[in-house]
């Protein structure tokens, strides 16, 4: 149970032949895709950082010490967005360890001391505010107009949200109203789901807090969670499930897109021709893709699909650690991100993450960024 | 090492600029393995020129210092072709991604190093066309396979790779830039005929006699119709009899025949027998047509083939293959097909082969001994034969996983390989895409004369042995 570390990986890396097929997207089709697939690769370009390739190569020189911590391996190891691009790729066995793979290097990376400072400043805001933002946590109810408690969903906010697109959790709040779904939010007693820690390495500030994020959620006696972020569903889906929080088995999270599908009547008009950002962490690492396009069809919005979409879905660039730590790149994978989106001709670019949201908005694109709860709430 | 690192550093990234130069321990251990047998070994740097003439400036500057160059494109060859023996610089080309163009009407296109297989079928399926797609990795490089000698699918009519090069462009060791073929004489680079063939110099040479920059190739259009006929045979003696007789009609796109060990997936690691009841030989034969009558005729002549052979007591009959692995034929290029998913899944990361071209008369000899050789190491006879250009290519290969974790199963692997191999020249096979094992055997047996020819070839375009050094053997 818990994180595996690197050691307990080392079957699974030496299942990577190095054949290469994580260094671009490819389908048959027809017609045929190809693209770029590996942000960090597109940037510096050396097989190196390229595609999950480059993380297998990591992994073997650590384990079997043929290099140290040399500043390119960190640097590789730490613009990476852990965005599963490769993985997606790939058709060895060491497919279902990549990411775990990624995520264990830098845990020894952080054991060793090699890894951004701005990292460690998320562990350090965290374990004292229960946020990465460093934020006072009566702060994570600014958003709400009133208290929201007593309902039998509890509505799990995520710092991004509650802290830095507000209005995400308003949107939702007034959909759900809407609907006349009554529900709770834990405001200031909320923690943070660990999802920064662990995908930074960060482990140890990880699990100071991971029991108390379960514990702040059972303790409202309510099984039902929905949350709007997709980091906080992939990790309280994924990441909690290698550990034994007492509670957790008898909870059940979902994204909101997949709480919504059934409970929207097809009967919107938003007619606005959009396209859908799928979030790595909703897409490829929890496999939601169709529910958030299936809203999108009922609320009447146009949607065009980006060449690189669900599976194939290029990384907005700002996940793995890579936005605190790496503006520049972040803002660099998104202006590609949104060049796509734009080439489309669409009218706007909607996605299901916080995260997607705010780097997208930071590449300035010609056309609005939506989180896709901001739609529904229009049509409603 | 007799060169000077820090001042060769220093020029290349005056060439280059300081982004894509470096000598990081990291970097060069990337850089060092591949997926075969081959023993890792660093480069002393790695470099991304972008453009011919800074590989132009590279290579003047190696010269005057005397430091290794490997060409470098994807590194998913399985021969080791660009584990540096000497060291020295590896310049990784991906930068040089262009397809530069694409003639519909000549049927050819112009590509750089870093184009990869992925993205020249992309670009060729919007304008209806295909090449002869290989089963490797998507992302591998098309030039480095052409040039390489590589094998192609749905194209095996026409040939191998190498033989749709139509022209190219080649900086060579001294740094000077030629032009090959039509392109070096009219700058339509539509044909290598009828001038000297000078190209042969950097075909199947494993970048020791130069840098290929541009080259064109032979593309052919998409057929509206195809089909996949499939048989098994109990033995290679039936499997090749029919091949041979239905190969002769030259009707088939592509005509290949696997044994029960490469038809499973993945690969059995270590060896496990085959049941009784199942057949040893599998063959797949793509046709294609224009309309669905020529579909038809070609069907014709194949059952015509196959009923003279069962006439004469073969075992070979009509084999139901299932739809999904009908498809992956035909739907190339392929991630599952073309990646190491059936090569190498839960082995271990390592996969090499004895890869030969083996008059298709001899295979059930080589075959037969193959097996004994593989058995014997525990290892899968998991071999793949196929007919190029009618039956005047014969393509024997074995697909051998191994565990990289364990040094004895790398040597057991190798042993078997190099085992096979001098079997396989035992019979009159040659080796492509060829580790230095490999070329050890190849000269012990080769004609002095040709020996001392490719000598000379390498040591007049490359003086001072820049290029690839030790990867020819010659020198």
């Amino acid at each position: 149970m818990g994180f595996k570390k690197l050691e307990e990986l080392k079957d699974a890396v030496y299942m990577c032949t190095y054949c290469g097929t994580c260094k671009v997207a490819y389908t048959y089709g027809p017609p045929p895709l190809f693209a770029p697939i590996c942000p960090q690769g597109e940037r510096f370009k050396f097989d190196a950082y390229l595609g999950s390739r480059s993380k297998s190569a990591m992994a073997k020189a650590i384990l079997t010490g043929a290099t140290g911590w040399t500043d390119t391996l960190v640097n590789s190891l730490f613009t990476c967005n852990v965005c599963g691009g490769c993985e997606y790729q790939c058709q060895t066995d060491f497919k279902p360890e990549i990411l775990h793979t990624i995520e264990a290097l830098r845990y020894e990376a952080v054991k060793a001391g090699r890894f951004p400072k701005e990292h460690g400043r998320i562990a350090e805001n965290v374990l004292k505010y229960r946020n990465p933002y460093g934020e006072d946590p009566e702060r994570k109810e600014d958003w709400a107009d009133s208290k929201y408690e007593g309902g039998e969903l509890l509505y799990f906010v995520g710092c991004t949200a509650a802290l830095r697109r507000p209005e995400i959790p308003k949107a939702a709040a007034e959909v759900f109203k809407a609907l006349g779904i009554e529900f709770t939010i834990l405001g200031k007693d909320e923690v943070c789901c660990g999802s920064p820690l662990i995908r930074t390495g960060q482990w140890d500030a990880a699990e100071q807090i991971m029991g108390e994020t379960i514990d702040r959620i059972v303790e409202t006696g309510i099984t039902d969670v929905v949350t709007t972020c997709a980091g906080c569903y992939k990790t309280l889906t994924r990441d909690y499930a290698s550990f034994d929080f007492k509670g957790y088995d008898k909870l059940k999270f979902q994204h909101i897109t997949q709480y919504l599908l059934d409970k929207i009547n097809p009967s919107g008009s938003l007619g606005m021709k959009v396209t859908y950002h799928d979030p790595c962490h909703l897409g490829r690492q929890a496999e939601v893709y169709e529910e958030p396009r299936e809203i999108l069809r009922k609320i009447g919005a146009e949607l065009i699909e980006m060449p690189r979409n669900r599976g194939n879905a290029y990384c907005c660039g700002a996940g793995g650690g890579v936005k605190g730590a790496f503006p520049d790149l972040a803002l660099e994978t998104s202006k590609k991100r949104v060049e796509e989106a734009e080439s489309l001709g669409i009218e706007a670019i909607v996605t299901a993450c916080p995260f997607c949201v705010r780097n997208l908005q930071d590449a300035e694109p010609s056309v609005p960024v939506y989180d896709i709860i901001e739609l529904v709430r229009k049509t409603l | 090492m007799s060169w000077d690192k820090e001042r060769v550093y220093k020029k290349l990234v005056d060439i280059l600029g300081d982004e894509w130069v470096s000598d990081d321990e990291f970097v060069r251990f990337a850089y060092s393995y591949d997926l075969s047998f081959v023993e890792p070994k660093m480069p002393d740097i790695v470099a991304l020129p972008e453009t011919v003439e800074e590989i132009q400036e590279i290579l003047k500057m190696a010269n005057e210092e005397k430091v290794p160059v490997v060409p470098f494109t994807a590194g998913t060859n399985i021969g080791g072709l660009c584990i540096p023996e000497k060291g020295g610089i590896i310049l990784d080309l991906k930068r040089m991604n262009r397809i530069i163009e694409i003639n519909e009407e000549m049927r050819y296109a112009v590509i750089e190093p870093g184009v990869s297989h992925a993205q020249l079928a992309e670009a060729l399926y919007r304008k209806g066309l295909q090449f002869g797609w290989p089963v490797g990795p998507p992302s591998a490089s098309v030039l480095a396979c052409a040039i390489n000698h590589g094998i192609g699918h749905l194209t095996g009519r026409y040939g191998l790779n190498s033989q749709m090069i139509t022209s190219m462009e080649v900086v060579l060791p001294t740094g000077e830039l030629v032009r090959l073929g039509s392109a070096g004489i009219t700058g339509s680079w539509h044909a290598l005929y009828p001038v000297p063939r000078l190209d042969g110099m950097f075909i199947g040479m494993l970048g020791t006699t130069g840098i290929v920059t541009k080259l064109g190739i032979n593309v052919w259009a998409i057929p509206d119709y195809r089909d996949v006929l499939t048989v098994s045979a109990e033995n290679i003696e039936d499997m090749t009899s029919y091949m041979i007789r239905w190969g002769r009609y030259e009707a088939a796109d592509d005509l290949t025949a696997v044994s029960w060990w490469l038809a499973q997936i993945p690969i059995p690691y270590p060896y496990r027998p085959k049941p009784d009841d199942e057949p040893e030989w599998f063959s797949y034969s793509v046709i294609s047509g224009y309309t669905e009558k020529e579909l038809e005729a070609k069907r014709e002549m194949w059952e015509m083939a196959l009923r003279k052979e069962q006439e004469n007591g073969s075992s070979v009959k009509e084999y139901e293959y299932p739809e999904e692995a009908k498809r992956a034929r035909t739907q190339l290029p392929s991630q599952i097909v073309g990646s190491t998913k059936n090569y190498a899944k839960s082995a271990g990361g390592g996969i090499s082969w004895p890869g030969t071209f083996t008059p298709a008369p001899k295979w059930p000899e080589a075959f037969n001994r193959w097996k004994e050789i593989y058995i014997r190491r525990g290892l899968s006879p998991s071999v793949r034969v196929t007919l190029y250009r009618g039956t005047h290519y014969g393509m024997l290969r074995a697909m051998t996983p191994f565990d990289k974790r364990d040094p004895e199963k790398i040597r057991n692997a190798k042993e078997a390989i190099v085992e096979a191999l001098q079997v396989a020249l035992d019979v009159g096979g040659i080796p492509y895409k060829p580790p230095i094992e490999f070329l050890e055997e190849v000269y012990k047996r080769a004609d002095p004369g040709y020996v001392e020819l490719v000598k000379r070839v390498k040591d007049m375009l490359d003086p001072n042995n820049i290029m690839n050094p030790g990867k020819l053997l010659v020198r």
